[in-house]
């Protein structure tokens, strides 16, 4: 039951991770990050119930705080103070970013991860959706072309990344996960406010025109 | 197999797809704040319609006249097929994957001759419109039910639903609940709901399936209307029972029959809500923008079957 | 305890700038220079305190010889880079390029960077040092964005976006390195030290560890300024303050290579030295070349040291792949290139106070202009370039050789890439320095501050080249015992 919901809970996720990549809207994007964010404190919770740990459940209860609630309202404010409605397209057009993204899922479930794939934990099955969903936030975070976009790939990087984890069999200690919530906090307060800076000085987030330093 | 309860399974759907189209209306009247006609009136419409005297062009065709009883004898063949009580008492093959998709299109390619055989210009227009988003479907359409059928070994539906049940659920999640979402748009465009098309919609400019049958009268207008929801309810039926298969029963017996029935009613509830509730939230795609969502439809299918196949 | 105490340094020292007001400026240089001397002080005996009784491991710290190297680094670098940037920034502040307010900024979030610097160093969980190592990501990023100019602010968010990408790797591979080792640990320690990973033995099943260190090395790689992932690297170092460039050449660079070592030593034990080996001769042929070939055509001299940098990084990497006497060199590398890379940013910051401009076709005759200056300038590209009787051109002697039996291609490949760097680094380093002043540039130094800790990295410098102080020895010897 725990390893059918987990597994459930991984597929979700990927899919979140692909939505994010067609969707063009900005206000959208943050509200999935948050649904995102959300599945995995979700998995945390559950891993603490399953390793009775009550370090993980308070980091978990901690990362639905603070990326689940006060990221996105920070995200809001500032879509609405800097007026990014439809901020964001990609570099590929969508039939091409769809073809990667299977190339991806290809790639991930293949040999050359196989080392990963056959690790000997409870919850291998999941591994190759997990490797995906990391390899594919990565390629959203290139192929998007607003800073916000490139904010956003990077925070569902990091989702990934603690998703795959726990589900290797990482014991996960207390003082481990609040580190890193506290860090990607610290990040997202530093990359929404250069994005306000940038946006008074370039005037659009679009970040092909930001050629400056090409000399 | 027992015959009644063949019978009854498969006339279940033509008896009670006018209702789910009823309550899907509901529920969207509900979201605009309005009281909305009662579940039953698409049945009302149909009788209404049947007693109606017909006018056909002097212009049609055999394909005009015949098209209307070929569409609806297609629909209850294919429930013959459609396990949606037990999959002991359908016809495997009739249900067989390949066979559904392409008696649909089947469907599809007269319905598209009959809208240009009045010579209207709106008729053509929503021919050719269907047979774009036809051809798109397609691809996503065989994909979804293949990466079910790799994984189960088998290709009608009735063995299909049995061999998934039957599965341990931690090794099929990924790939079914992502065949799930393909076939959910599949679903979407060939019945002709948001974000494909709107099927209360008065302008002909936005039609896609209304534009086709507009010169249509009487009672072979009410077989089509028939076959359309008929056709709603063996699509949510499939997605149903195929990639949620638990307590689907595989014998005739009362009892496992009794419950598999309560199960389908909740699950096909389920669904019609959704299509309603998507209907009241998203809007309506540009034509243009389609192919990029029948596209996703198709990737997923193909994202589905690269998980089956590892 | 000690450690605690070096770390407690900079974090008052932020917060007591904070507090300081406008008009009371001078408390600043009191802070910063209270605070340099303590920090002097408490590294100077952890280092003793290593070279004493050897490892020290705790729940939260672990200190080796290696990490004792890199806080002597750290503390010489912080050190001058803290006293000239004192200098510099009060005669930006004469020519109203900043406020008070944004020197109040740069000094905290500066301390704050020293800090995690340190923490990275010297804690002894991998997963915490990777926090430690992102937290001078965030800390650097307003730093670098600094003078608020667009191509400041541009660069500013590449360093922030690459970084945080290749952070995120490295956390990747550092995450499947950790999963596959708790299954070889027994004991249910709270916090896996890095004393607990090294004395994992040989497993037995090595490609995910090899995938994991693959992850890691492109992931702290993009922080080291390894190509090709190098590329936030010129234009962050080139358009920050320039004292932030020296301690980001100089010092950052090599505490991210540390990382990398400190996981190489680890993943060493486990699957045998040949593959982390491989990659990091790969990656350091890579730099070199593709470095010293830029550098033969820069046009802009703060680039040009950063570019530099790169191709040290890459020489560095090529001494550790190598092996054998190559780590000992490789060690010994790190340290002069740290010196003679802050050496040359706080002398081209001089520069740039006199001539106001970063290109070197402006910049003539630097000689004449700020004598003291010229001369230290001279020694630095001299040094950097690998000139007997300097440090580094020792440490390439040995790392080369180390390799000549086993690479004697990629060997060749680098001593032609050295041979470059040399070439264009002096052709441009000489139309700086000699040659007429231009007209309407005053000649004369700025002040004590902007040439004292020049002089002090010079002599350091010079001084460790001719003659190595017996603690340098120890330490580097006891750290070359710790790689295969």
């Amino acid at each position: 039951m725990i390893v059918n919901s987990l597994y459930f809970l991984e597929t979700l996720l990927f899919i979140t991770v692909i939505v994010l990549q067609l969707m063009n809207e900005s206000r959208t994007s943050v509200m999935i990050y948050a649904a995102q964010s959300f599945i995995v404190s979700l998995m945390l919770i559950i891993f603490s119930f399953q390793e009775n740990s009550s370090g993980l459940f308070i980091s978990a209860l901690a990362m639905l705080a603070v990326k689940v609630v006060i990221m996105p309202i920070f995200f809001f404010k500032l879509i609405d103070r800097q007026k990014l409605k439809f901020a964001t397209t990609s570099y590929l057009s969508v039939p091409m970013t769809l073809i990667v993204i299977m190339l991806i899922v290809v790639l991930a479930n293949s040999s050359v991860f196989r080392s990963l794939t056959s690790m000997p934990t409870e919850y291998s099955s999941a591994i190759p959706i997990a490797l995906s969903g990391i390899l594919a936030s990565l390629f959203l975070t290139i192929n998007k072309r607003g800073a916000l976009s490139q904010i956003i790939g990077i925070l569902t990087l990091e989702n990934c990344i603690v998703s795959f984890a726990s589900i290797i069999g990482l014991k996960q200690t207390l003082v481990l996960e609040l580190g890193i919530i506290f860090d990607i906090f610290v990040w997202s307060v530093i990359a929404t406010v250069f994005i306000s800076m940038m946006y008074k000085h370039f005037g659009s987030l679009n970040i092909t025109q930001i050629t400056h330093l090409k000399d | 197999m027992n015959i009644a309860l063949l019978i009854i399974q498969s006339l279940l759907i033509p008896a009670f797809s006018p209702l789910i189209v009823g309550v899907i209306r509901k529920i969207k009247a509900k979201f605009q704040n309005r009281q909305g006609a009662s579940v039953f009136q698409p049945y009302r419409d149909l009788m209404k319609l049947f007693n109606k005297d017909e006018v056909i062009s002097e212009n049609a065709s055999w394909i005009f006249r015949y098209t209307p009883y070929f569409l609806f004898a297609l629909t209850v063949a294919i429930s013959f097929g459609v396990p949606t009580i037990s999959t002991d008492a359908s016809l495997s093959y009739l249900g067989d994957f390949l066979v559904f998709v392409y008696l649909i299109a089947f469907g599809a390619f007269f319905l598209a001759l009959s809208g240009l055989d009045t010579s209207s210009a709106f008729g053509g227009m929503g021919s050719s419109r269907e047979m774009t988003v036809a051809a798109l479907t397609e691809g996503g359409f065989i994909f979804s039910l293949f990466s079910v059928s790799l994984l189960t070994g088998k290709s009608d539906f009735p063995n299909m639903i049995g061999a998934l049940s039957s599965m341990p659920v931690s090794d099929i999640i990924a790939p079914v609940l992502i065949a799930f979402i393909a076939f959910y748009i599949v679903l979407l465009a060939e019945c002709a709901r948001y974000p494909f098309d709107n099927p209360a919609t008065h302008l002909e400019l936005t039609m896609i399936h209304e534009a086709m049958i507009l010169e249509y009268s009487g009672k072979r207008l009410a077989l089509i209307e028939w076959a359309a929801a008929n056709k709603l309810l063996i699509f949510i039926s499939l997605a149903a029972n195929i990639f949620f298969p638990w307590q689907v029963a595989n014998t005739s017996e009362v009892v496992p029959v009794i419950v598999s029935l309560l199960l389908f009613a909740v699950k096909v509830f389920v669904l019609s809500a959704s299509v309603a509730v998507l209907e009241s939230t998203i809007a309506k795609l540009r034509f243009f923008r389609l192919p990029d969502l029948l596209m996703t439809s198709l990737v997923l299918g193909m994202i589905s079957i690269v998980l089956t196949i590892i | 305890m000690l450690l605690t105490f070096l770390l407690l340094v900079p974090i008052l020292a932020a917060i007591s700038v904070s507090f300081v007001k406008r008009e009371q400026k001078i408390y600043i240089k009191h802070i910063m220079f209270a605070a340099s001397a303590l920090e002097i002080f408490f590294s100077a005996s952890v280092i003793s305190q290593t070279i004493a009784s050897g490892i020290y491991s705790s729940t939260y710290y672990y200190v080796d010889s290696l990490s004792a190297l890199l806080i002597f680094i750290i503390t010489v670098g912080s050190f001058s880079a803290g006293i000239y940037s004192m200098g510099y920034l009060h005669e930006e502040n004469k020519k109203d390029i900043v406020g008070f307010s944004r020197i109040k900024q740069f000094f905290i979030l500066l301390n704050l960077f020293i800090f995690t610097m340190f923490f990275a160093v010297m804690v002894s969980n991998p997963a915490l040092m990777w926090i430690a190592i992102e937290a001078t990501t965030l800390s650097t990023a307003f730093l670098i964005s600094f003078y608020n100019k667009p191509s400041a602010m541009e660069a500013a968010w590449k360093y922030l976006i690459i970084n945080s990408v290749g952070l995120l790797l490295g956390f990747l591979g550092t995450l499947i390195l950790l999963a596959v080792s708790s299954s070889h640990l027994e004991g249910t320690e709270l916090i896996v030290s890095w004393k607990d990973l090294i004395s994992i033995g040989a497993i037995q099943d090595p490609l995910a560890i090899k995938v994991a260190f693959i992850f890691i090395m492109v992931g702290f790689g993009t922080k080291t300024g390894l190509v090709p992932m190098h590329t936030w690297l010129p234009d962050a170092h080139s358009k920050a303050p320039v004292p932030l460039s020296a301690l980001l050449s100089g010092v950052l660079l090599n505490v991210s290579f540390f990382a990398i070592l400190r996981n190489k030593i680890v993943v060493d034990n486990m699957i045998g030295s040949d593959f982390s080996s491989g990659l990091l001769v790969l990656f350091g042929i890579v730099s070199i070349i593709i470095a010293a070939f830029i550098i033969l055509v820069q046009v802009n001299y703060k680039r040009l040291l950063a570019y530099s940098s790169i191709e040290h990084m890459g020489i560095i990497a090529l001494g550790f792949g190598f092996g054998g006497m190559g780590v000992l060199a490789g060690l010994l590398h790190m340290v002069f290139h740290s010196l003679a890379k802050s050496l040359l940013f706080l002398c081209s910051g001089n520069i740039f106070l006199k001539y106001s401009s970063t290109k070197i076709s402006n910049v003539r005759g630097v000689l004449s202009a700020l004598p003291f200056t010229g001369i230290l300038f001279l020694f630095g590209v001299f040094a950097i370039t690998g000139v007997p009787p300097f440090g580094l051109f020792f440490t390439e002697f040995y790392i080369l050789s180390a390799g000549i039996s086993s690479y004697p291609g990629i060997v060749a490949l680098a001593m032609a890439g050295i041979i470059i760097v040399f070439v264009g680094f002096l052709r441009h380093a000489t139309s700086m320095v000699f040659g007429e002043v231009p007209a309407g540039i005053k000649k004369g130094e700025f002040g004590f501050l902007t040439t004292a800790p020049l002089a002090v990295v010079a002599v350091i410098l010079v001084g460790f080249g001719l003659f190595f102080p017996p603690f340098i020895v120890r330490l580097i010897e006891s750290a070359s015992k710790l790689f295969l």
